[in-house]
């Protein structure tokens, strides 16, 4: 008798195992359609707009916030956001904003002008210690509420760059009475009034968002107009080959910034969708020539540095060939690119060789090196640790015209010490920038030796170009002016532009909407993600 | 014994000031700031750096820096990290659960495998198994952890499909890392076990005891292995201690949470305050953990005291 409810008890047990592991089953897969987990390589610094100063953490800044004006990543253009439009008084000194009347934050908070001069005071304010905001906001003074929905920017100075620095990732508008009743944890459990409020953070793990069911003011060029996932996770996965191999195993539904050689394997494979996006930069990748140290101090040698500099092989080489040429100082796709500039030098060992000779520099046949009095033709390459086989490449190059080429491998920050010392003749570099007037910090005299002007070049003419195109409002004047810069910096030789970074994304099949933003080509809005069949 | 453990606290305080000391200034000799790495993605201007080196107290003399952060210690406030925002000691100490989960977990892969080989190698002396247990031994201990990471996810993770690939959520998560940092350790141990039990298994107190007739499982355990433990129990707590600081790089292949990829992470940014925080609490529990077996000593060999 004591064995028939053991007999009973197994099969009973084993239905119910089984009617709720289908159950979870179910409810898992049904989870699975409207939630996406992101792998990104680095952990978000801070999710405070105002105060971060790292261009990664703004995928996360795009989805929870909203800024007054939204570029289009695809087209480079501006559109209203929060503001629906601007204008500026003639003196330049006072921009003003009508703004959306039909906006709440995610605690309930109603956005209005006095909301909006709130963000703008705290970025500014020495309490908040802002790194960037605070920066690309320019000559920034004072902000008004002028009406309910009216608002007020003045400034010391004409600043045209504004609209443009407004839609950048520092610039989203927090709730200021979440600001005031968290405090210092605002800067953690950010408010805002984006696609997608904050739910969590995982310090070294991840952050989760969730859909914001109020959404209804995107910008126009939006591909959507409402969030589609329940919710999204971003997950931090710092080594590439581990963020792919969670990709490729179900772990994350979409990896970020990935190796061109993983990118390529997705690519090849029907389960998964890729995306390529480039990226603006100011300069694109490249390394800045040193006009202060011999021999570069020569614009012969400069020239025929790029002439003799196969920038193809080394994106063929290092890239799998992925990654698009850049041209000159600004990327071939940026505002105020000038084609003539950028293609002053085309790859030409020949012409390379006859500068060198007219600088004097001749061929010791013995050596295969070019010599000059008796001294070798030689240049100190300064370079970071992740990108020193590009190095390898172009001392190859640089070899068969007769240069020979010494590589220094620094990591940061020893790497701009060195550089701002100018004990280099090229250092590699890469920076991105909204606008081109992100060059002042790589070409402006007061830059030389304490910042990024690692060619220590300095120039009384760009000096000149830089401040009038800060001021000035016309961008068809800006971008004239910018012309006239590229032709300076490309004519005296002060880069070799080597590729344009491409921010290589996969996700599993169905998942799109991966779109650029903030004008680098970096993020995504989280917005127009979605699942298709 | 109260004495003792008053006097090596004492040290101890000694050592992690001395410690955190050190590292103070030699963040300090590094070149460039954390102000350089902040800056350094977009197109701030040598005047802006500075404005924001002074906002940020980074200006001030390096040795009322010093004072500042002594007088700030001593207080339990280690300051607030440059980049995040946040008080430097929370955010080690939510990290540190998954650390010492890790260094526990590959610790006792480490024990456990050293054992068996060592043990087994050390029985069975000058035989196909010593042998083979010393070649086994000997390519765990050589094998770089970081790869042995990136097999374990291709083979298990992405092949076979038992553990899965990354995080640190659940104790199925620190299977694999656990493997990848403690297989050296356990090559590592496997030697030492075979050594130390040699050195036992021929002295005196053994042949005595076989000779009394005691069988042999009893003597390789309760005599021989009893005795060779000592020696042992120093390697695993100092071994303990360089996994609380060394299992960065599994930490990080594995996109684990953890102690190791906080610290290094802040190095690299120049976040000196998260860097001091971060080596001041490791220093204390490398200390604390080699306190521990000092006092298991006493419990191994009732001959020595504490007085």
């Amino acid at each position: 008798m004591t064995t028939t409810p053991h007999r009973l008890r197994w099969p009973v047990l084993m239905a119910a195992v089984m009617l709720l592991s289908t159950l979870a089953l179910t409810l898992s897969v049904a989870q699975a359609q409207s939630s996406l987990t992101i792998g990104s390589r680095l952990e978000f610094t801070v999710l405070d707009p105002h105060k971060s100063s790292a261009a990664f953490d703004a995928p996360l800044f795009f989805g929870i916030f909203d800024n007054l004006i939204q570029r289009d990543g695809n087209t480079g253009e501006l559109y209203p956001n929060l503001a629906t439009s601007w204008s500026v008084s003639d003196d330049g000194l006072v921009w003003t904003f009508e703004l959306r009347d039909d906006v709440v934050f995610h605690d309930g908070t109603p956005f209005d002008a006095e909301a909006a001069a709130f963000n703008f005071e705290r970025m500014v304010d020495p309490a908040t210690e802002s790194q960037y905001a605070r920066f690309e906001i320019g000559p920034f003074t004072a902000a008004r509420a002028v009406g309910s929905h009216t608002l007020e920017l003045e400034f010391t100075s004409p600043y045209g760059l504004l609209p443009s620095a407004l839609s950048t990732y520092g610039m989203g508008m927090m709730s200021p009475t979440a600001v005031e009743r968290l405090g210092d944890e605002i800067s953690w459990n950010p408010v805002g009034t984006g696609p997608y409020r904050f739910v969590s953070y995982t310090p070294g793990q991840s952050v989760v968002v969730e859909k914001n069911p109020d959404y209804a003011w995107a910008a126009d060029f939006q591909a959507r107009t409402a969030p589609y996932f329940d919710t999204i996770t971003f997950r931090f996965i710092e080594e590439d080959a581990t963020r792919a191999a969670a990709l490729e195993r179900g772990e994350i539904g979409m990896a970020l910034y990935l190796d061109a050689f993983d990118w390529l394997d997705f690519e090849a494979d029907a389960n998964f969708e890729t995306h390529g996006y480039d990226r603006l930069g100011y300069p694109p990748a490249g390394l800045f020539i040193n006009v202060t140290k011999s021999p570069t101090d020569d614009v012969l040698v400069r020239r025929a540095l790029i002439h003799a500099t196969d920038s193809e092989l080394v994106r063929d080489i290092v890239f799998e060939g992925i990654y698009d040429a850049s041209g000159g100082v600004m990327s071939r796709f940026s505002f105020g690119y000038d084609p003539e500039a950028g293609e002053m030098y085309p790859f030409d060992p020949e012409r390379a060789g006859e500068l060198l000779d007219e600088a004097g520099w001749t061929l010791n046949a013995s050596t295969g090196f070019r010599e000059r009095n008796g001294e070798r033709l030689s240049i100190e390459y300064l370079t970071l640790s992740g990108v020193a086989n590009q190095a390898e490449v172009l001392e190859a190059e640089w070899r068969r015209v007769g240069i020979h080429t010494n590589v220094l491998v620094q990591d940061n920050p020893a790497q701009q010490g060195t550089a701002q010392q100018g004990l280099h003749n090229v250092v590699w570099s890469q920076w991105g920038g909204v606008d081109p007037s992100a060059l002042q910090g790589r070409y402006g005299c007061e830059n030389i030796g304490g910042g990024w002007n690692f060619a220590h070049y300095c120039n009384e003419r760009v000096t000149e170009i830089f401040a009038e195109a800060r001021a000035e409002t016309d961008q068809d004047v800006r971008a004239e002016l910018f012309s006239e810069l590229q032709h300076i910096l490309m004519g005296d030789a002060t880069i070799v532009p080597l590729y344009n970074v491409k921010i290589l994304v996969a996700a599993r099949q169905g998942v799109d909407g991966w779109t650029p933003s903030d004008a680098t080509g970096w993020f995504g809005y989280l917005l127009n993600l979605h699942e298709h069949d | 014994m109260i004495g003792y453990v008053v006097n090596r606290t004492l040290a101890a305080v000694v050592v992690v000031f001395g410690v955190s000391s050190l590292v103070f200034f030699m963040l300090h000799l590094l070149p460039g700031d954390a102000v350089t790495i902040m800056l350094s993605e977009f197109g701030a201007s040598a005047v802006e750096e500075q404005q924001l080196r002074e906002q940020l107290g980074l200006t001030d003399p390096i040795l009322v820096q010093y004072g500042r952060f002594l007088a700030n210690a001593v207080q339990g406030d280690f300051g607030t990290s440059l980049f995040s925002r946040r008080p430097v000691l929370p955010q080690i100490f939510e990290q540190l659960p998954k650390t010492l989960e890790l260094a526990v977990a590959a610790t006792i892969v480490g024990v456990l495998f050293g054992a068996f080989f060592g043990i087994t190698a050390a029985v069975m002396r000058n035989t196909w198994w010593d042998s083979i247990s010393m070649l086994i031994s000997l390519l765990a201990l050589s094998m770089p952890n970081f790869w042995l990471g990136l097999i374990f996810i291709f083979v298990f993770s992405l092949n076979l499909g038992w553990f899965p690939v990354q995080g640190s959520d659940t104790l199925w998560h620190v299977v694999l890392p656990a493997f990848a940092l403690g297989l050296s350790f356990a090559g590592l141990l496997a030697r030492l076990f075979r050594s130390t039990m040699l050195e036992v298994l021929g002295q005196d107190f053994v042949r005595t005891a076989r000779a009394k007739g005691v069988a042999e499982p009893s003597v390789i355990n309760r005599h021989a292995l009893k005795n060779a433990l000592i020696p042992i129990v120093t390697v695993i707590g100092i071994n303990f201690g360089f996994l609380l600081g060394g299992s960065v790089i599994i930490e990080i292949v594995f996109a684990r949470q953890g102690i190791g990829n906080l610290i290094i992470k802040a190095i690299f940014a120049h976040d000196f305050y998260l860097v001091q925080g971060g080596i001041i609490v490791t220093a204390a529990l490398f200390v604390l953990v080699n306190l521990i077996v000092d006092l298991t000593y006493g419990i191994l060999d009732p001959r020595i005291s504490y007085a």
